[in-house]
């Protein structure tokens, strides 16, 4: 195991309703993280997605991770009470970013309530963390979240190339389509969690869109943690590249206060 | 070392897919990959002569490395001198069926039959899809229902079935049927619930790969709180008993 710092981007904490996730406690996921050499994370709250009020998941996440380093990510729903529900977040679970869910919440990225909400992060200086799914499309079960289109995506970070953005679980094909516009964004990245598809695939992330712009990220306890872990340890991309991908990106982009 | 039992050489492709499987093998831990050739959803017997011949030629490349199953189209009415041709010339050492028809379509049944004869298994593509199921794409209550009519032939169902807490369930009473975890599935928790329902024997490792990551089969099982012996078993030793000659 190479001894570059390991940040994961994408983990999370939580229930999950539509299957029975072993292993998904909060110490769970630490345990499996140091085992991996991973000594951190931007962790967000499942629950959150699905309550009414998601500050209550927020709250609920932070009694699971105060003082263990992990940095809060907030889900929000740019449609009910954004800015309010950022500002409590600030104060109470001093929050590092913001995640996004339009298949599940509703809502168009070219919506302005999305620009709305961008506004408000630029001013506190937070990323956009953007899942594209939660689920392979094939395995939903009961609710089946609007896909993002791809068009509106690409509209979306053309729109915003200034920002800081993170698109969480994508695939090698999205990639390629949104690369000249992943690519205009200095900090515009994607996370490993969805390179799944090919052989060879976080290599082929980075031949397209340089290894600048691609973060370790693991979806877990949702997918398999090793299985992430193995695609950036067997790349074969140079030293740099791969401090770049565990936790160099990351604490370049997301200007994280000290833990 | 790992044997992977699912793995495919694409139309079209044959040359680059070649290529990154055996790059795979020069990275990874593989020792042996069965290969099967695809194409188009219900492929015509030149197309089917064409994979099965690219097949072949990697076998003869590759002689430690590649092991080779059969795809064929059981529409076609020379399917079963195409299975012959592909088993007693070509040295296969297995079945595939891809999406051309459901896998108990009595279309199947000679072909099963002569696998049976042959002492070799089917691979069946079967997948439970939310969105995007085709027309004849394999499900478990199908694959059930072909080792129910014939319980001495040896099934691998693909992929878990795609959705493993709706499938699983179907297969488990049959103990002639395995099942693989290739296929990009990585969800933590489908291999728990794999080892639940079939137990450790009845569990092989695939990665379809070119189109599929291996990396993410392989973390998977290293993933799963498994003992050594069941990975074992995963990683090699059920292949070796349901598969001859890898």
């Amino acid at each position: 195991m190479d001894q570059a710092p390991r940040i994961d981007v994408n983990c999370l904490w939580g229930h999950w309703p539509f299957r029975h996730i072993p292993r998904d406690s909060f110490a769970d996921l630490r345990r499996r993280h140091l085992a991996c050499g991973i000594h951190t994370g931007y962790i967000a709250s499942l629950n959150s997605i699905f309550y009414a009020d998601p500050l209550e998941g927020e709250a609920e996440l932070y009694t699971q991770i105060r003082g263990s380093g992990y940095w809060q990510i907030q889900t929000i729903d740019p449609l009910h009470q954004a800015g309010q529900d950022i500002q409590i977040g600030l104060e109470r679970f001093q929050i590092a970013g913001v995640r996004i869910y339009p298949g599940y919440h509703g809502f168009g990225l070219l919506d302005p309530a999305v620009a709305a909400l961008l506004a408000i992060l630029e001013k506190r200086r937070l990323p956009l963390l953007l899942p594209l799914r939660m689920e392979d499309e094939r395995l939903d079960h009961l609710i089946r979240p609007r896909p993002v289109d791809l068009d509106e995506l690409g509209d979306f970070l053309k729109a915003n190339t200034n920002r800081t953005i993170v698109l969480l679980s994508v695939r090698l094909a999205e990639i390629e389509q949104l690369k000249p516009v992943i690519r205009s964004g200095r900090r515009i990245c994607v996370d490993t969690s969805g390179l799944k598809d090919q052989l060879f695939s976080v290599e082929k992330a980075v031949a397209a869109i340089g290894a600048e712009h691609v973060l370790y990220g693991s979806l877990s306890p949702l997918y398999s943690l090793q299985s992430t872990v193995l695609s950036v340890e067997q790349a074969t991309l140079t030293p740099a590249e791969k401090q770049a991908i565990w936790s160099g990106n990351a604490m370049d982009l997301m200007a994280l206060p000290p833990r | 070392m790992i044997v992977d039992c699912h793995a495919h050489l694409w139309d079209g492709r044959f040359a680059d897919n070649k290529r990154e499987i055996v790059t795979a093998c020069q990275r990874y831990p593989i020792e042996r990959v069965c290969v099967s050739g695809l194409g188009s959803y219900t492929p015509d017997s030149d197309e089917i002569e064409r994979l099965n011949r690219e097949v072949a030629r990697f076998m003869a490349e590759e002689p430690d490395l590649i092991r080779g199953f059969c795809s064929l189209n059981p529409r076609h009415p020379g399917s079963l001198s195409q299975l012959r041709a592909c088993v007693e010339d070509r040295g296969m050492v297995g079945l595939k069926l891809w999406v051309a028809t459901l896998c108990d379509d009595p279309l199947v049944f000679p072909l099963v039959e002569q696998c049976i004869r042959y002492d070799i298994p089917l691979l069946l593509h079967a997948w439970h899809k939310s969105v995007g199921q085709l027309p004849f794409e394999t499900q478990a209550i199908h694959v059930a229902g072909l080792a129910a009519r014939y319980p001495e032939a040896r099934l691998i169902m693909a992929h878990l079935g795609g959705n493993c807490q709706h499938e699983l369930k179907v297969i488990a009473p049959h103990d002639n049927v395995c099942a693989d975890v290739s296929g990009s599935l990585f969800r933590n928790g489908d291999l728990d619930c794999a080892i639940r329902w079939l137990g450790s024997e009845r569990v092989l490792f695939g990665s379809d790969m070119p189109g599929a990551s291996f990396l993410v089969s392989w973390g998977q099982v290293e993933d799963a709180a498994l003992a050594e012996t069941d990975k074992a078993l995963i990683y090699r030793e059920n292949a070796r008993r349901v598969i001859p000659g890898v």
